[in-house]
């Protein structure tokens, strides 16, 4: 049998809920109210200490004063900085890695690489998104909790790898996720290495032959629809049938271009076949930005910065388990340390090297003051490193107001949804991001990411160590009950201390066995921790306790469920 | 009919045998008279002679007497220069690289100093008279492969048996662990290569420190057979380099590598001389410093960085030679050695002179191989090993007429020379 | 910091500011190597707007013009390689035996570093080729070193015609036959490579023209399906694209000039070519031209029988010839590979130059342009120290379209335009003998795509 968690009860509910009668069953009220908060309408647009209230999914008011319903839920945002949810222009979330096959494959030769199927080619521009989401794939709830609430998701691959779906970041079912479907046909210079079209000159010629052919067939078909008497029957070939409707510019190809050469010979590309364009995933865009600019041609900036070699190796290896914040406050001790001992110490090759990062990192500022907008797009780019590499572009000149946009309402603007995304407006999509500080500032933390009105919560860890005295006191063991309307629960919470640590373990007469409580700290008498509660791990019950020599008090956020009273007292040794 | 086809073919067979040998090099007593000498070491000799008795070099000078029967060969408007040495090469040790049931100078294995490139000369490689016709008439043929490739010889371009050819010089090659990419189809991470430094340079000074143990023992077994070591052919292989009698080729090219090189040499007191150096131009004063002589190329080779000036090949021996280094040229090839001059023509010209790029393919690698009583330039008593130009044997106008090595007079000719007689004006041309 | 930062970036768009543009300049009081009309002592080039403008003595320009003092340099026409694979990120396609439609200009590297070298060796236009894992490769492209842009449209020789990379022998035996197991494993298969490509182009272009004429008057009519590969074999057929082959062996070369005649084709250079000397005369006869290594051989089986006198013996038997790198070191020194031609087979001066100048210039079409100092062709020069044939000449300026790309005075430790931000320090990598391995330039990237999974 399965190995029970705590709560499991908790989390069956919470299936119950999500598949039979979510609206009906919910306990919790779908109006939501923030209050007295920051909000950034849009970049450039605050209101200070305002309302925002939502309503089933959509923003039902932005304002300042203005009125709560009764039925609202208070959201606890008290002087926090509330944004429209992030939008990532061009992405794989969802979309899990390939699995690597077992066994050694090299030496392995392709006998007929010269006529390949289209899956071995690379080609299947007509795969759809949602086929092959993944609801579960860790980079959802990643993304999510960094703001982001919608992408234009396209499936992993090599030259045309399928269509875009742009999804909301929040679902059961990838149909749950989908807001709109068929919204690019992505294609990348990659060849298919080992068969036709093997690098990137075949995937050039290749391109032009497809499109040509799609041009033809897309006119034999209409013909045949005309009159298809004495006519052979025409092509249905999907690969072919995917292009048409770039071919009638309803559509863009949103084109992967890197480096400086790519972005050219997708221009070069773009020239002869006349397609709408979208450039993806630009790097060292700062060549062509007056190109990119005189055609008008949207892009979308990769999120991924160069690393600095010159702080390569300085870090020991335990250092890379540290979270990111601590990362970067090491970085950027020691950046100014050794500052100035650098500058002298360089040589002409490392001159030219720190000058062509500082390219790199100012790509974002660059093409905001030549006044082109822009896009993020988070492909090839770690989760880790969005946001530090947010900071680093502003820190080369970027605006926090230039950046926003690039998050919100420019890809909005791209993907064509401005009017339902992209800024906090009355009738909107409730896609939210909430930080205690203002999002960019290196100490900010998001606290809140609301999708279409569902609130992911987010607590902020606290890592320093607990005063050892203080840590005794908690130690021991405690039984609680929790209060949930009609299914009240007890069990045993086992509390050590470890080096001024807390560790520990909890039962719930509702599960078998116990479970390891997580990231647990200790802030004078009050005690958070986390456990997990489904099998992923994913999905974790907060518990935050006031502890009084013998006895606790607090509450338990749980996941889909909503937040309930707990009380317990200590069991004499 | 068949019988016909046969003929020819037996006849076409005989036919290229017969011309596959170049003619038969004669020797005897030969004067060469009216000739602008170059000894290299004893200054040029205008409209001098030079005599080449039993092999030997017996005078040379002006107003020297002929003796009778010698035969004379005037070189008026000619210069005569020492046959060019390249110090480092894989010729006669390979037909077709491609082929490689044709290469014989990459044996199985890590640790090979047992490895003679002299087992593997074929003095009838094809590669051979096409070099010497362009004056180098005498090589370094060394192993290749792995940390310890084999022991190189050096051989004169003359001669039916490898003793034959043998010029007096063998060491033992060795392929300095660095870190550098081998190549640019190279794809192993800079850890992996870096590891790969530190395995193979603790196996080296492994190696060494067995040889050492290896060589004390063997000593001590000279009065006590049964002291004798367990047989191992490496370790007997060593016994010669351990005891100081022969010397190291140390091959290192990447800056840190040569710098980590020089301090191996050193420390393990080794009599070496240090090949490739391509980035020796970075630490001139090092090497200069240590005093190990160093052989150089192949000059006419991209730099070793993108970042590097487009000639740091080319003036890299003469950034060598002005720092004080013992230069020697290679161009480390096997069939295109006669490219030598060449080298050190493009040496010459990007900072090393003339004069200085001429001791570097004929003095300076005599001496490197302790050989400089017999070859590297024009004087009494040693090899007949010389060229007769009608200018600059590095100018690539220039044509040799005569050519002797070791006193042989050889034919000026080569497959590559035969190929142009014959095809020159082809008979039949057009017709059927 | 900055100041070096705002240096760099100047120097960058001082590249970018030029390189599209053509220039004015007068050399002056040099010896002039016309190539086609002898050698011209103190004598000027004007170059204006890009163009030769005059040559004589004592010619002056305005004041928008700079002047180069080649007092006791040479001046001879910017040196031409007909085969090279510098300024490409992709050499072969090796997937099929035909592989006409993939064209080489898709993936021209402005930023390699090559391109710079090869300026310091006087040359100022290469031909890009495809490799040769293919019996028909890909299109190649004609470029002019143009370095310093980031731009690959900026290389390109606009207006030069097109040509394509077809290879005989070993290579594409290799690669298909050895390597897969498909045809061809022999030169028979080769053979019947071009005979199935050439017809199958012949038949598609039929079945267009046929299509084109009943268009709009038989309702039924319906195009033939779109096939680039077939488009140009149909473009070869035509006689819109010029041929180069690489080949070794006699037989080979002889059979490709029959299939080449059976379909009505006769613009072609055969590339290497090292036994072309065994049939000059038919070479001649057919009007081909040849291209080939000053040296190189034995470095293969099918290159065992070779000559250095080759370029000699094509030369002298009336074969338009010239000598190539197909290597980013020889292409450094293409100045010394023609002069080698003297010492083997004892060429003139104005043989021996027109082997890297007027020479490739015919065989890539592009003789009325370039290749001879003449009034009216681009101003494309290369000025060295002494004579270029002689072993200590040096270049010292390498100019094309009237603008200096390469000032021997001027040169830079480092050239690279792309710097790569995660590099702390310049890889070091020696280069490989480029023959070590049977693996010469041509047989670029062929492994990766034969072994990988």
């Amino acid at each position: 049998m399965k190995k029970q968690y705590l709560l499991t009860l908790f989390f069956l509910l919470v299936m119950c809920i999500r598949s039979f009668a979510q609206e009906a069953l919910s306990p919790i009220t779908k109006t939501i109210a923030i209050k007295d908060v920051h909000i950034v309408q849009k970049p450039g647009q605050i209101i200070e200490l305002g309302t925002l209230i939502i309503d089933n999914g959509l923003i039902q008011a932005v304002g300042k004063g203005t009125p709560i319903p009764a039925n609202a839920k208070i959201l606890e945002a008290d002087s926090m900085y509330v944004y429209a949810g992030f939008i990532d222009g061009i992405s794989h979330v969802g979309i899990s890695q390939p699995e690597k096959k077992e066994g050694s494959t090299r030496g392995r030769r392709e006998k007929d690489a010269a006529n390949p199927s289209y899956e071995k080619a690379g080609i299947q521009p007509h795969l759809q998104v949602r086929d092959l989401l993944n609801p579960k794939d860790k980079s959802i709830a990643d993304m999510r909790k960094l703001g982001y609430t919608a992408a234009q998701v396209v499936p992993r691959g090599k030259m045309l790898p399928g269509g875009g779906s742009l999804l909301l970041l929040n679902g059961a079912t990838p149909d749950d996720f989908i807001y709109s479907d068929n919204t690019a046909l992505y294609a990348q210079l990659q060849g298919a290495g080992n068969v036709y079209p093997a690098t990137l000159i075949a995937v050039m010629s290749k391109f032009r032959e497809l499109y040509a052919q799609a041009a033809q067939a897309k006119t034999n078909e209409k013909n045949y629809r005309l009159n298809p008497v004495g006519k052979n029957r025409p092509s249905k070939d999907r690969v072919l049938q995917a292009f048409y409707p770039v071919i009638d510019k309803s559509q863009s190809v949103f084109f992967k271009a890197p480096a400086v050469k790519d972005i050219h010979r997708v221009f070069t590309l773009q020239k002869e076949l006349d397609f709408p364009l979208v450039l993806v995933d630009v790097k060292q865009g700062w060549h062509l930005a007056d190109k990119i600019k005189s055609t008008r041609t949207p892009v979308l900036l990769s999120l991924d910065l160069p690393k600095d070699p010159s702080k390569k190796g300085k870090s020991k290896k335990g250092k890379e388990e540290k979270n990111d914040k601590e990362k970067e406050k090491d970085t950027a001790k020691k950046e100014k340390a050794t500052d100035k001992k650098k500058e002298k110490a360089l040589t002409p090759f490392q001159k030219k090297q720190q000058a062509a990062l500082k390219q790199y990192n100012a790509q974002a500022a660059f093409f905001q003051d030549k006044n082109i907008p822009f896009g993020f797009t988070s492909i090839d780019t770690k989760t880790a490193n969005i946001r530090p590499n947010l900071r680093k572009m502003i820190a080369n000149g970027l605006t926090q107001e230039t950046a926003l946009a690039a998050l919100t309402t420019v890809p909005a603007k791209q993907l064509g949804v401005s009017k339902m995304m992209g800024t906090l407006e009355k009738g909107k999509l409730a896609n939210l991001v909430i930080s205690d500080k203002p999002y960019f500032e290196e100490k900010s933390n998001v606290r809140f990411v609301i999708v279409e009105g569902k609130v992911f919560e987010y607590e902020v860890k606290k890592k320093k160590k607990s005063d050892s005295s203080e840590a005794a006191k908690v130690v021991g063991t405690w039984n609680y009950e929790i209060n949930i309307p009609g299914t009240p629960s007890s069990g045993v919470l086992i509390l050590k201390n470890k080096d001024g640590n807390i560790t520990g373990s909890i039962t719930n007469e509702m599960a078998e066995g116990a479970e390891d409580i997580q990231e647990a700290v200790l802030d004078g008498n009050e005690l958070t921790f986390l456990v997990p509660i489904d099998d992923s791990g994913s999905a974790k019950a907060a518990l935050t306790l006031t502890i009084d020599e013998d006895s606790i008090e607090g509450s338990v956020t749980i996941p889909e469920l909503g937040s309930f009273d707990v009380e317990g007292e200590r069991v004499p040794e | 009919m068949k019988y016909n086809i046969l003929y020819i073919l037996l006849f076409c067979c005989l036919y290229y045998q017969g011309k596959a040998q170049t003619a038969k090099a004669t020797s005897g007593s030969f004067a060469l008279n009216n000739a602008t000498i170059v000894t290299v070491t004893k200054g040029t000799i205008e409209n001098g002679s030079l005599l080449i008795e039993n092999g030997k070099i017996t005078a040379v000078g002006k107003n020297i007497s002929i003796p009778d029967g010698a035969t004379k060969i005037d070189c008026s408007g000619q210069s005569i220069y020492p046959g060019m040495i390249d110090s480092g090469t894989q010729l006669g040790m390979a037909e077709v690289n491609a082929v490689s049931l044709t290469v014989d100078h990459n044996e199985v294995g890590d640790i090979k100093p047992h490895m003679q490139a002299l087992t593997a000369i074929n003095p009838n490689n094809v590669a051979i008279p096409v070099t010497r016709v362009n004056g180098v008439t005498t090589v370094l043929s060394v192993p290749t492969g792995g940390l310890i490739p084999g022991t190189a010889a050096l051989i004169n371009l003359v001669g039916y048996t490898p003793d034959q050819m043998y010029a007096g010089f063998k060491g033992v090659a060795i392929n300095f662990p660095t870190a550098g990419k081998r190549s640019r189809w190279d794809r192993r991470s800079e850890e992996d290569r870096k590891k790969e430094e530190e395995k193979n340079l603790k196996n080296l000074n492994d190696i060494w420190e067995q040889a050492t143990l290896y060589a004390k023992i063997d000593s001590a077994s000279q009065f006590n057979k049964t002291l004798r070591p367990e047989y191992n052919p490496q370790m007997e292989a060593m016994l010669p380099v351990m005891r100081g009698k022969m010397p190291v080729l140390v091959e290192v090219n990447q800056e840190k590598g040569i710098l980590s090189a020089i301090k191996w040499i050193q420390k393990n007191k080794i009599n070496a001389v240090l090949t490739g150096v391509a980035e020796g131009w970075r630490v001139a004063k090092e090497i200069a410093a240590s005093n190990i002589p160093v052989i150089t190329g192949p000059i006419l080779s991209i730099p070793t960085r993108s970042s590097d000036r487009y000639d740091s090949r080319y003036t890299n021996a003469g950034i060598l030679h002005k720092a004080g280094v013992k230069v020697a040229i290679r161009t480390d090839d096997s069939e295109n050695v006669r490219n030598l001059p060449f080298n050190a023509g493009f040496a010459a010209a990007y900072g090393m002179g003339k004069e200085a790029a001429l001791k570097a393919v004929t003095i300076n690698p005599a001496e490197i191989f302790g050989v400089a009583d017999q070859l590297g330039s024009l004087e009494v008593g040693k090899s007949a090993n010389l060229i007769v130009t009608n200018g600059d044997p590095f100018e690539t106008k220039t044509q040799i007429s005569h050519l002797f090595i070791n006193g042989w007079q050889v034919a000026i000719d080569s497959r590559h020379i035969q190929l142009y007689n014959e095809f020159l004006d082809r008979s039949p041309g057009l017709k059927k | 910091m900055k100041n070096n930062i705002l240096f760099f970036l100047c120097l960058c768009l001082a590249f970018v500011g030029t390189a599209q543009t053509t220039g004015n300049i007068l050399i002056k009081n040099g010896t002039v190597l016309t190539i086609t009309n002898g050698t011209l002592t103190e004598t000027d080039v004007l170059i204006k707007d890009g163009k030769i403008k005059s040559i004589g003595k004592d010619l002056s320009a305005g004041d928008d013009t700079e002047t180069v003092d080649a007092t006791g340099l040479f001046v001879m026409p910017g040196i031409i390689d007909a085969h090279s694979h510098i300024a490409l990120d992709v050499v072969n396609e090796a997937t099929s035996p035909s592989t006409a439609e993939v064209w080489v200009g898709d993936a021209l590297d402005p930023l390699d570093v090559g391109i710079y070298r090869a300026l310091a060796g006087g040359v100022t236009i290469s031909h890009a080729m495809h490799g040769s894992a293919n019996a028909i490769g890909g299109q190649c492209e004609t470029i002019k070193h143009r370095y310093g842009t980031f731009d690959p449209e900026e290389l390109r020789m606009v207006g030069a015609p097109r040509t394509i990379k077809f290879a005989l022998g070993e290579n594409p035996m290799r690669v298909h036959g050895e390597g897969r197991g498909i045809l061809p494993r022999t030169r028979m298969g080769i053979e019947q490579v071009f005979r199935a490509e050439f017809s199958k182009g012949q038949r598609y272009m039929e079945a267009w023209d046929t299509y084109n004429k009943t268009k709009g008057k038989v309702t039924t009519a319906t195009a033939p399906k779109y096939d680039r590969r077939l488009e140009t074999m149909a473009d070869i057929l035509r006689g819109d694209i010029i041929i180069h082959c690489h080949s070794y062996r006699a037989d080979e070369i002889l059979m490709l000039m029959n299939v080449l005649k059976d379909f009505g084709v006769n613009r072609i250079t055969y590339q290497h070519v090292n036994e072309g000397f065994k049939v000059a005369p038919e070479l001649a006869e057919f009007g081909a031209s040849a291209s080939v290594f000053a040296d190189w051989w034995a470095y293969k089986f099918e290159v065992y029988y070779s000559t250095a006198y080759n370029a000699a013996i094509l030369t002298k038997n009336g074969v338009v010839t010239s000598i190539n790198s197909d290597s980013g070191e020889l292409i450094r020194h293409l100045y010394h590979e023609a002069a080698k031609t003297q010492r083997y087979g004892s060429l003139s001066d104005e043989e021996a130059l027109s082997l890297i100048t007027i020479n490739p210039a015919k065989q890539l079409g592009i003789d009325k342009r370039v290749g001879s100092i003449e009034e009216g062709k681009e101003g494309d020069i290369a000025i060295f120290n002494a004579h270029p044939l002689s072993i200590y000449a040096i270049p010292q300026m390498t100019i094309i379209d009237g603008l200096v790309y390469f000032d021997i005075k001027k040169d830079a430790n480092d050239m690279r335009v792309d710097i790569n931000p995660e590099e702390a320090e310049p890889m070091f990598m020696m280069e490989s003998k480029a023959h070590d391995h049977a693996n010469d330039a041509c047989m670029e990237g062929v492994s990766e795509q034969l072994h990988k999974h």
